[in-house]
């Protein structure tokens, strides 16, 4: 790698952005504690949001409030915008809700910056007789002159006979306690490795899958000569390098045999003597189980990529799609140039896609209305002192100062007709005065309304204008 | 008459042994409208065993089954090749020109989509659809009009079920893949035929054309004024 390709992948690569990111302790915080801790993948927004929310209000309550302004929903939008990545986000089948999956990128630096904290054993025997029996599974596997081949299982075989006659004569060659502990680690260490490379897997397909989408959509020719192209070249996803191994991979851990082999021999490991103080022993018989979900899911985007791949080929789609969009492009610039002034009314029609078959008695018949209960409780404001009569009375006529005008008349005389005390305090509000008076003398025991005679009182208007009123006669009496 | 339907009576007096289980449940959701896999797994897997039943049943109606397997969803349509004296049992819909333009674009979205990305949901929010759609309208001082014009043909594609609402999210549509049935390149062309005699007739003026070419330049010239 030279200056300039380094250059890029550190503007570009969306692990380097991850690591030069402002807030990149508090995404990696995240992604371990919702993805790789508990090795989950696929989870749905609230799910995440509530993790976020945990990981937040605890670094706010030790950061302080105003350390991380933004919620939990929006950084999650923002790792997931395509200028970032660092988590993909998808809509699955039958959930509305986007669901959100680790990138590989970031899982590569969720791995390195695993890494850094250092390791206070690395393995190194296991790895020397690993690479041994990776090269002799390369050397022996790939040599063609049979007469090699039996030399070597001849050997082998020989060896073996060595082995069983040192255990007939009593030397047992045991593993002794760091072999076993160095071994141990290599081994949970590449199950480990393993499982994060499926992530690398299939961004992987989804790589290959887009090439070849770019390939379909820009091809030229015709159909048959674009499948000749795909499958000669073996682009198609399972005909491509990592779709074989992966197949390889797939039968390998499906064959039962291996699979029981594998399980026992699994079980065995953990009855080791000299590995029974080591983290993690008992969780190396569940590496199958975590497998396998793994490579399923892996294995079906295998599957639906191929099958949307297939689709797309589908020669009706192919050819359509080619038209479709020649046609829209052409409706495109039709549209633009009538832009101002558009087609009103009905422009074109749409077959529906139901049958509506309409029946009357289906309509619901009339229901009388029920009673809903509600809730007329009036919470009562603070201001209690004000008068509420105000808002009913607005044309308001103070009864105590008429009844300290009949006083103040009845005070020089025994008895007093109405005329007589509006003749000394004139009416001031009208009939409603006038009511106001009939009022006090029916409720007064010292008054008399005399049904026979009528008095006329007069008074006057605010514009100057005389109006009078002919009532019966009251006489009030001073009170003995 | 009267022998005949007594003997349809005989007929029907044994429907069960000759009615396949679920195929009145079948038929009758097809013609309530488009039946999804993804809606109801069980409908589904009925609906591929009866299919062959179903498009029996169903073309003595005029009507034909459509049924995709691989996009997962099926539905009735009028047989072309029926009697052209049929009823029409599927009543035709009426679009604006706007709402037909926004179903072109939303198709030629999905075949894109399709071409450069592996998922099979196209998500897309309101304001994307703005997005795209904003080229096509009529450049207005009016904001507010051109935002409520267009939700109200969002809504009509909704209503059309060309577009789902996703539960939970606002302003954030699922586009249908049953689009790509319905907005075909037969529709396609028609569309854009007669986007064409419309700017002919726009461009013409009105001068030499039919009475309801020149009714449709006069309305055009109204909206201009």
């Amino acid at each position: 790698m030279d200056y300039f390709s380094i250059n890029s992948l550190r503007e570009n690569h969306a692990g380097w952005s991850l690591l030069r990111a402002q807030n990149a302790p508090l995404a990696l915080t995240f992604f371990m504690t919702a993805f790789t801790d508990p090795n989950q993948r696929n989870l749905g927004r609230q799910d995440l949001i509530d993790v976020l929310d945990d990981v937040l209000f605890s670094l706010r309550d030790s950061l302080g409030e105003d350390r991380f302004p933004r919620t939990a929903g929006e950084y999650l939008d923002d790792w997931a915008e395509p200028d970032k990545a660092w988590l993909r986000k998808f809509y699955a089948e039958n959930r509305d809700e986007p669901v959100y999956d680790l990138t590989a990128a970031t899982e590569d630096v969720i791995r390195w910056v695993e890494s850094l904290r250092g390791r206070d054993f690395v393995p190194t025997q296991s790895r020397l007789s690993s690479i041994f029996n990776l090269l002799k599974a390369l050397v022996h596997g790939s040599e063609t002159d049979p007469e090699a081949r039996l030399a070597e299982l001849q050997r082998q075989r020989d060896d073996i006979d060595v082995q069983m006659e040192q255990i007939r004569s009593g030397t047992i060659p045991v593993m002794t306690g760091p072999e076993a502990v160095d071994h141990f680690h290599q081994l949970t260490t590449q199950a480990k490795d393993l499982l994060s490379d499926f992530r690398e897997v299939e961004t992987n397909f989804r790589r290959l899958d887009r090439n070849l989408r770019e390939q379909i959509s820009m091809w030229e020719g015709g159909q048959g000569d674009l499948l000749e192209s795909i499958f000669s070249s073996q682009q198609d996803i399972s005909g491509s390098l990592q779709g074989r191994t992966f197949q390889g991979f797939w039968d390998y851990l499906m064959s039962p045999q291996l699979r029981s082999e594998l399980h026992e021999l699994l079980e065995r490991a953990t009855q080791i003597q000299a590995l029974a103080t080591q983290d993690g022993l008992n969780s190396i018989t569940s590496m199958q189980k975590d497998w396998l979900p793994a490579v399923e899911q892996t294995q079906s985007t295998v599957r639906q990529l191929s099958a949307q791949i297939r689709r797309l080929l589908d020669d009706k789609v192919f050819l359509e799609n080619k038209r479709i969009m020649a046609l829209i492009r052409n409706i495109e610039s039709g549209a633009v140039a009538v832009r101002a002034t558009p087609p009103t009314g009905v422009f074109a029609e749409l077959t529906g896609h139901d049958v509506p078959v309409a029946l009357p008695f289906e309509r619901p018949l009339y229901e009388p209305s029920r009673q809903v209960a509600i809730d007329d409780a009036v919470s009562v404001a603070e201001d209690l002192d004000v008068d509420a009569k105000a808002l009913f009375d607005q044309f308001y006529v103070d009864q105590q100062r008429l009844e300290a005008n009949i006083d103040a008349v009845l005070a020089d005389a025994e008895q007093a007709t109405l005329a007589d005390v509006t003749d000394a305090y004139p009416l001031s509000q009208g009939l409603a005065e006038i009511v106001s008076y009939f009022q006090l003398a029916t409720e007064s025991t010292s008054a008399v309304i005399d049904p026979d005679t009528e008095q006329t009182l007069s008074w006057t208007l605010p514009d100057g204008s005389l109006r009078e009123a002919t009532v019966e006669k009251i006489i009030f009496v001073r009170p003995s | 008459m009267t022998t005949i339907s007594l003997e349809e009576c005989g007929e029907l007096q044994e429907p069960a042994s000759r009615t396949p289980d679920g195929l009145p449940l079948v038929v009758t959701k097809l013609f309530k409208g488009v039946v999804y896999r993804d809606g109801d797994e069980r409908l589904w897997q009925r609906l591929m065993e009866l299919s062959a039943q179903t498009r029996d049943y169903v073309a003595v109606l005029g009507l034909e089954l459509v049924l995709d397997d691989a996009e997962g969803y099926a539905f009735l349509r009028s047989n072309p090749d029926a009697d052209a004296g049929l009823p029409r049992l599927i009543p035709r819909r009426q679009l604006t020109f706007h709402v037909s333009l926004l179903l072109a674009l939303l198709r030629a979205r999905l075949a894109e989509f399709d071409q450069q990305n592996s998922e099979t949901r196209l998500i897309m929010t309101s304001g994307q659809i703005g997005d795209m759609v904003s080229v096509f309208l009529p450049e207005s001082s009016n904001e507010a009009r051109i935002l409520d014009q267009l939700a109200s043909n969002i809504k009509k594609v909704t209503e059309l079920g060309f577009l789902r609402k996703l539960r939970g999210q606002d302003d954030t549509y699922e586009v249908a893949r049953i689009l790509k049935a319905y907005v075909d390149a037969q529709w396609l062309e028609e569309f854009d035929a007669r986007l064409a005699d419309y700017r002919a007739t726009l461009d013409g003026d009105g001068s030499a054309v039919g009475p309801s070419s020149g009714k449709s330049s006069k309305t055009a010239k109204a909206a201009t004024a």
